[in-house]
């Protein structure tokens, strides 16, 4: 059988990995060493890894940090200017770029008697009707890299010899730096792809890249979806809505704006990209009590919330475009209240998602804009949160389906039919066996993506929060 | 059952190999799934040398080869072909051998002042395979013990890092991180050399090699390095006698990879 990640999750034992390296920066060019460092060896906690948007609100996001507790018992981690220091002759501890990952291994034994490691998920992708064993991991695609950082904040020693090394994710060097500093401006103003562009290649002036380092230094660490309005504002260091504005200030204005979202995948590719962007397809399932799938196995843990959500739920969309507050600067999206069942206002209430973005340019724009995220939280949507052993391989935004006791109500089981119930149909009225393992959750392939996820690799286990799709 | 130092090797600017030098680090690697290996010398008519060079000359008298493949091989030291190590207790006399079998190898010899030590490695177990070998292990005798445990009192175990999952039917699944060797042994009627040679290995404030029972031929491969955790109990009276000796426990744990 060609061994997979969909195939080591659902193992009954698997052999798991947890990995943590770093890139210090030379003490001379001042830039990253060309090969990761690997400190696994004196980590003591991993931690939990924790990725989400929404959280707070729509249109903030939150970038969980880590946190590696090191044994600094021979002060490897002490500053850098400690001889003992793994920064000695680097540069300082702070934005050492940071990698973590995790995943399963699944060793073989070649034909000499090697073993072949096979780390799930793989970097590469090759074919392996040509190229290699089915055992091989060139086979499977995807990344084993679940959080990518920088050290940020005081690294203090203690006489427990331990060093906790704080992780900021990468879209931090964004959030400190102030967009007047920023060079590339148009007089006619910017798109919102264009600004992000202008982040990706921004330079000291002397032709060195100052973003691009902690993306891998190549631009195909950026997925930028082209966006086509243009934001008159942005068209000098000083104007209003950048004078005060930090970087990603204007990079979350913009999402708001585009009804996008910014943020750095697990593999740490910055994605600037479409909000309502959702796979065709579920590239994955879960499967819990009461559901027997061999592909994918049995992976729920627990399920600590489903339902409707109610407080994402708005049947109106106000956005504020313009300063002044008069009816003019505001757009308004809205279903009819009617006093009917099919009316949401009436059975749900009135609620307002109130947005204010002065950076939208037109009243089309803001019109387009509150009628894309109407169809996005008009609709009363489910969400989910849940536990589930080890699978690291999955990311915000990914389309997936969920199965839970879904072995309900089945036409075997509709019991004495011709006397009781019309035979050609199953109504609330019937009297039913129900072949449920008795939960009242019930999820018969329901599908969702993820808002947020947390992988606990003390404990390889991930917690998810998914909306319906 | 012998407490050695800790692996002369570890670090690979000590390592000289002529093929693959990338793996070369698995030399000293104790996790079962890195070795070394060959690579372009599945032939027995070429020779595979591993040298270790010393920053000083350095005291050595046990050697491990674990999970290696060499059938024809020698292992000699400070560069010259000649100076083999004198084995005692094993299956041959000097440490060459021309059709070897076992996987695994542990060599006990006289203390020998070494700059360098090489292996040298022609034939494989099986005919014209790349040359492997998963641990290599230079050390010296920090002490031998004269009486080894009763069998009750000899407990070795591995003992699995792992994370039991629970999942919603009721099912388990477990995810194992890695497997360590834990040793607890009661020993009596220790000798008062004895006792103060365990103290030194136990106050010694380093890791050590432990391998219970090390042979040239069928040995098992049992060797780890470990610390000692918990009080030095050996000044406890065997019998109402104080000639009957010490009698105390000792607890091993192996040391992070």
């Amino acid at each position: 059988m060609t061994v997979t990640v969909k195939t080591l999750i659902k193992d009954p034992i698997a052999k798991v990995f947890r990995r943590a390296s770093i890139k210090r920066r030379n003490l001379v060019t001042g830039l990253f060493e060309s090969d990761w460092v690997e400190i696994t060896p004196d980590v003591k906690s991993f931690g939990k890894i924790t990725n989400q948007i929404d959280s707070v609100r729509r249109n903030k996001f939150k970038f969980g940090n880590a946190k590696l507790v090191m044994d600094n018992k021979n002060g490897e981690y002490n500053p850098h200017d400690s001889p003992s220091s793994l920064w000695y002759g680097y540069l300082n501890q702070q934005r050492t770029l940071v990698k973590i990952e995790a995943g399963f291994i699944s060793p073989v034994k070649n034909e000499y008697g090697v073993w072949v490691r096979n780390e799930f998920p793989a970097e590469s992708l090759w074919d392996s009707a040509v190229w290699d064993s089915a055992s091989h991991s060139w086979d499977a695609s995807g990344s084993s890299a679940v959080f990518n950082g920088i050290i940020s904040g005081d690294l203090p020693l203690s006489d427990k010899n331990d060093v906790v090394l704080n992780i900021k994710p990468l879209v931090s060097i964004f959030q400190d730096f102030p967009a007047r500093n920023l060079t590339g401006w148009t007089s006619t103003g910017l798109t919102a792809s264009q600004f992000v562009t202008m982040l990706r290649d921004q330079t000291d002036g002397a032709g060195s890249f100052i973003f691009r380092p902690f993306f891998g230094n190549t631009t195909s660490q950026w997925d930028i979806s082209t966006t086509s309005n243009v934001f008159s504002n942005l068209n000098t260091a000083t104007a209003e809505d950048v004078i005060d504005k930090t970087a990603w200030e204007v990079v979350e204005k913009l999402a708001e704006a585009e009804n996008f979202v910014p943020y750095v995948s697990r593999t740490g590719i910055f994605k600037f990209i479409s909000r309502t962007a959702v796979d065709t397809a579920a590239s994955f399932q879960f499967h819990g009590a009461g559901s027997v799938n061999t592909e994918y196995g049995h992976t729920i843990k627990s399920v600590s919330s489903y339902g409707f959500k109610i407080s994402n739920y708005y049947s109106r969309v106000q956005i504020k475009w313009q300063t002044p507050s008069t009816s003019t600067s505001y757009v308004v999206q809205e279903s009819t209240l009617t006093v009917s069942a099919a009316s949401n206002p009436w059975v749900l209430g009135v609620r307002t998602l109130a947005i204010e973005n002065t950076y939208i340019p037109t009243s089309t724009v803001a019109q387009t804009l509150a009628l894309s995220i109407f169809t996005d939280v008009s609709s009363l949507k489910k969400e989910i949160e849940f536990t589930t052993s080890f699978v690291p391989h999955l990311d915000l935004f990914d389309r997936f389906s969920m199965y839970y006791d879904p072995a309900q109500f089945t036409a075997a089981n509709l019991w004495d039919q011709n006397n009781w119930a019309a035979d050609d149909t199953s109504t609330a009225s019937d009297l039913i066996f129900d072949a449920s393992k008795g939960d009242a959750l019930i999820l018969e392939g329901e599908e969702f993506k993820f808002l947020s996820f947390e992988i606990d690799l003390d404990n390889f286990q991930n917690k998810f929060l998914a909306r319906e799709v | 059952m012998e407490f050695l130092s800790a692996n002369i090797i570890n670090t690979t600017t000590q390592i000289s190999v002529n093929s693959n030098t990338t793996v070369a680090s698995n030399l000293f690697n104790r996790d079962p799934i890195y070795q070394y290996y060959t690579d372009g010398m599945a032939n027995d008519l070429t020779t595979t040398s591993i040298t270790i060079t010393f920053d000083a000359t350095t005291a050595v008298s046990r050697i491990a080869l674990v999970d290696t493949n060499f059938k024809e091989f020698s292992v000699f030291y400070n560069g010259t072909t000649a100076s083999t190590f004198a084995l005692t207790a094993a299956d041959t006399t000097v440490s060459s051998y021309t059709g070897n079998a076992d996987e695994n190898k542990y060599f006990r010899f006289a203390t020998t002042l070494c700059t360098s030590i090489t292996v040298n490695a022609k034939k494989t177990i099986t005919a014209n395979q790349e040359k492997r070998l998963g641990l290599f292990v230079i050390s010296d005798l920090r002490i031998s013990l004269n009486l080894i445990p009763s069998a009750q009192g000899y407990k070795p175990r591995i003992v699995p890092k792992q994370v039991v999952h629970r999942l919603s039917d009721g099912g388990v699944r477990l995810h194992n991180i890695r497997n360590k060797w834990e040793t607890s042994m009661d020993l009596d009627f220790i000798t008062t050399t004895q006792r103060d040679g365990l103290f030194d290995v136990y106050d010694l404030g380093l890791a050590f090699n432990f391998c219970p029972f090390g042979t040239a031929t069928g040995w098992d491969a049992s060797i780890y390095e470990a610390v000692w955790d918990g009080p030095f109990t050996f000044y406890e009276y065997s019998d109402n006698a104080a000639s009957s000796g010490f009698s105390g426990k000792v607890s091993l744990k192996e040391t992070p990879t």
